[in-house]
């Protein structure tokens, strides 16, 4: 007797096949799902890093002093606006500065000790290294006297937000970024 | 009798498949943290690049208001008499091993967080740092037409940025600006 090929292939081998790949298939589509989001929300993030450098780089290099200290310690939204949209995420920030009045800024100089330069050959310091004093420390509101009133040092912290379509913001999709701007005018 | 050969093959086949597609999972997962990593050292990078940018600035600062101890530290650093300047001519490479570079180092010692903690409220200073860490000159010379000084000198600043999210822990960037110093004699 010869039996027919197929007659290995049962129900229950079928149903069992269909049932392992259930398993599998099922949580697959949860990952897809999952890393799709993950893909959304790193893009972003990529997004507000990228918004955040150019922002900071305006109030670094960029704004004028007088328009940038205009609103010292409270915080002023971004150039880009509230909820600025970028592929249909939202994107918001603040940024806040904090100014350094002049009298707080003494800096370390080093100080020489005065001697008849003369007596230096060709230039050359005869005493290298006994040629300093200990340092002294003064501050800026002495340096410029007539204008001790103008902020020279200021903190700036920039809070950047975002969140993905038919999100809200929240505490995780955030970051800050710190810098010290200096104005330096020629006097 | 004539043996069955294909007796079983679903359960291979599927079996094949189930492997196939738990090695393709777990790539999709893995390249997800490899993005979210990469997103992360891309911000841990601005945040510490922008400390580097503070200290340099406060150094631009400080050299604007004391331009003249800093070409006189310079001028002692290259094993010159800060009081008569360079004289034109003068071999510098010979002297500058004989110099004192202490007044360079003073100038830039407080140019930090240590010194000048940042005023934003609420923040863990350990994890916003930066400091300068070198000023040398790296060239100097005399215009006796002009009587000017010129002093070529280089700054070097490290800014250093904790991230603990995504075990980032700290990063340091490091930053070098190459500055003019002119002084009329």
């Amino acid at each position: 007797m010869i039996k027919k090929p197929t007659a290995a292939i049962t129900l229950t081998e079928i149903m069992i096949a269909v049932a392992i790949l259930g398993l599998v298939i099922l949580p697959i589509f949860g990952l897809l799902n999952y890393t799709n989001r993950g893909t959304r929300e790193q893009d972003a993030e990529g997004i507000a890093a990228n918004l955040a450098k150019e922002e900071m780089n305006r109030l670094m290099y960029v704004i004028s002093r007088d328009n940038l200290l205009s609103a010292a310690g409270s915080a002023q939204t971004w150039s880009f606006g509230g909820d600025y949209d970028v592929k249909g995420n939202k994107f918001s920030g603040a940024y806040t500065v904090f100014p350094f009045t002049n009298d707080e800024l003494g800096f370390v100089i080093p100080a020489f000790k005065f001697h008849d330069p003369m007596g230096c050959n060709n230039g050359l310091e005869a005493n290298p290294g006994s040629a300093l004093d200990p340092a002294k420390t003064m501050t800026l509101a002495a340096v410029f006297p007539d204008s001790a009133d103008k902020c020279r040092l200021a903190d700036i912290r920039l809070v950047v937000r975002w969140h993905l379509p038919g999100g809200e913001y929240n505490s995780t999709s955030q970051f800050q970024l710190l810098a010290r701007r200096a104005f330096v005018d020629k006097e | 009798m004539t043996k069955n050969k294909k007796n079983g093959i679903a359960l291979p086949l599927v079996l094949t498949f189930v492997v196939c597609i738990m090695v393709f999972a777990a790539a999709l997962v893995n390249f997800r943290k490899e993005s979210k990593q990469q997103n992360l050292t891309n911000l841990h990078f601005l945040q510490a690049n922008f400390l580097a940018q503070s200290a340099v600035q406060m150094m631009l600062l400080k050299l604007s208001a004391f331009p003249q101890e800093a070409c006189d530290a310079g001028v002692l650093s290259l094993g010159c008499c800060p009081f008569r300047g360079i004289i034109a001519g003068s071999n510098l490479t010979a002297n500058a091993a004989a110099g004192n570079p202490d007044g360079l180092v003073q100038f830039y010692s407080d140019c930090n967080t240590t010194k000048f903690p940042w005023k934003v409220p609420g923040i863990t200073a350990s994890d916003w740092k930066f400091s300068v860490t070198d000023f040398k000159v790296i060239s100097a010379f005399t215009n006796p037409d002009a009587r000017q000084l010129i002093i070529s000198a280089q700054t070097k600043a490290v800014g250093e940025a904790t991230m603990l999210r995504g075990k980032m822990e700290t990063r340091k960037e490091e930053m070098i600006k190459t500055v003019k110093l002119t002084r009329e004699n």
